[in-house]
């Protein structure tokens, strides 16, 4: 019992990874706290699936959903959030917005009741792991979480852009007096950010589920994964998502009643050991 | 054309702060300009204004016949110019070797310059994949201006190198950048008198906003009066 509740609690870890993996990089890159970020991730969910129930294919709703998100979040970069840098109080204010209209034109295109999404044959299935099961589907999520962690180290490490974006994290000027245009590389990990927040709404989508305050939950399960990890790290993100799903999902067993509770109670208890959250923003080669 | 930068009449603002007053400066080729003047003259203004890092409101910036004045940031090192900033500013998150590689603009002339830049700091082939964070004061200069030295730049930009150096440290640094200015142009914004005679081939004064002198290197070590009213030093 106690280790399929541990490979649960790890399955849900690895998806609050993917949904706050983005909002940490953006942060740490740009100093932009973009609020709406759990928005994309409704609209990452909504937007697959039913690019899935019109074509019949998950791979293409998966990429359909990827594709909206992505466009629509590196317009508001360039159009909106680009104007307003360094502003926290436009950008609260800004991105604030956006969650009201990205969350009404979700019910405008898709309705306000919830919606139980038909899982595609391959998300039905199990694994038998001695007496007990395992669903594929939850599998698939460990692992997109395990690849996207692999992933975004090696971007950050071992790519030339990740090198920038680390340099962009500590002294954007001094990136600038490099040569490099700055305002292209934070395009792109917004855009990188904001692809995270799709793929995993939309891989996800089944597990989430479909319905109009979806943002509004997730937005606050990514902030305190974020503020546990500390803002900007990724290896802190990555974590605190496990502390948070191991934590959500054994309280919630045991004592379903405290299951939100105990987040916020985490959390505090780190801010009073550590303020600053469990690892430092942007430092990767620690 | 002799001169490899111009300023004329350059004005450059912080917010509502009223920085550089027309500034009027020029830099020959292969010499090394110094700026003196007191905090706040707008020295690193200056500097900050030609890499276009705090653009110019009014008044022009002519570099090796190009105009830059509304150029880009990010555009105007790729002309040929290195800035070393006043606080090094190195990538503390990067190695020494990536501090190196992101400021290279060319990397098929990588091997050969970081060669170049291990024989005039030694110590930096020592640390060359360590983390930049653990370099000491000293280091962490001899890195900053390796970091212009990565590109064949025609002009490079320093900004008080000796600030918070030991004596020691600074007379090397001194003959490196004796050693640059053989190849490249220099404009140096320094504080330390010594310093700045010993690299100097001409020196501006700056006051207020604007350059107020442009003297020689004789005048500027002879002539007491330059000292004790510009310089404070008496």
């Amino acid at each position: 019992m106690i280790v399929q509740l541990i490979l649960f609690s790890i399955s849900l870890a690895m998806v609050y990874f993917v949904l706050s993996a983005g909002f940490s990089l953006i942060f740490g890159l740009m100093d932009v706290l973009n609020y709406a970020h759990a928005s994309f991730v409704m609209w990452g969910a909504y937007f697959t699936y039913f690019a899935y129930q019109r074509t019949g294919s998950f791979i293409l709703g998966l990429l359909i959903g990827i594709a909206v998100g992505v466009a629509v979040g590196t317009a508001i970069e360039v159009f909106l959030i680009r104007n307003i840098r360094g502003d926290q109080t436009n950008q609260l204010l800004l991105t604030f917005g956006l969650i009201y209209i990205m969350n009404e034109l979700v019910k405008i295109f898709f309705g306000t009741s919830t919606i139980f999404p038909n899982r595609p044959a391959l998300f039905q299935k199990s694994i038998p792991m001695g007496d007990l099961v395992f669903p594929v589907y939850r599998l698939i999520l460990i692992i997109m979480g395990v690849v996207v962690y692999i992933l975004l180290m090696l971007l950050i490490n071992k790519t030339r852009l990740g090198m920038t974006i680390r340099a962009g994290t500590e002294n954007p000027k001094m990136v600038r007096a490099c040569g490099i245009n700055i305002r292209n590389i934070f395009t792109m990990s917004f855009g990188i950010g904001i692809f995270l927040a799709a793929l995993g709404g939309g891989l996800a989508c089944f597990f989430l589920g479909l319905y109009p305050d979806l943002a509004n939950d997730q937005l606050f399960n990514i902030l305190v994964i974020v503020i546990i990890g500390g803002v900007g790290s990724i290896q802190g993100t990555f974590v605190a998502s496990i502390l948070i799903g191991l934590t959500q999902y054994f309280v919630g067993y045991y004592f379903p009643v405290l299951s939100m509770a105990a987040s916020m109670i985490l959390m505090v208890i780190i801010l009073i050991i550590k303020p600053t959250g469990l690892f430092k923003a942007g430092a990767s080669n620690e | 054309m002799n001169n490899i930068l111009t300023m004329e009449s350059v004005h450059t603002y912080i917010n509502q702060f009223h920085i550089l007053e027309g500034i009027d400066l020029s830099v020959e080729r292969n010499t090394a300009a110094v700026i003196l003047g007191r905090n706040g003259a707008g020295k690193t203004t200056t500097l900050e204004t030609i890499m276009g890092l705090r653009p110019a409101s009014k008044g022009t910036i002519i570099f090796d016949g190009t105009d830059i004045t509304k150029m880009a940031d990010y555009q105007i090192p790729k002309l040929g110019i290195g800035f070393v900033p006043e606080n090094r500013d190195i990538f503390t998150a990067l190695t020494v070797e990536e501090n190196l590689k992101l400021a290279c603009r060319d990397m098929s002339t990588f091997n050969n310059n970081v060669e170049n830049v291990f024989r005039l700091f030694p110590d930096l082939k020592k640390y060359y994949k360590k983390g930049a964070g653990v370099l000491s004061g000293g280091q962490s200069q001899m890195l900053s201006i390796a970091r212009a030295l990565i590109n064949e730049n025609k002009l490079i930009l320093i900004d008080e190198p000796s600030k918070g150096l030991a004596p020691l440290i600074i007379q090397e640094i001194v003959q490196t950048i004796k050693e640059i200015k053989k190849s490249c142009s220099i404009i140096l914004v320094e504080q330390n008198f010594e310093m700045a005679s010993a690299i100097g081939d001409y020196y501006y004064i700056m006051e207020n906003g604007k350059v107020v002198l442009r003297c020689d290197k004789n005048q500027l070590e002879n002539d007491d009066e330059i000292k004790t009213k510009y310089l404070g030093i008496s």
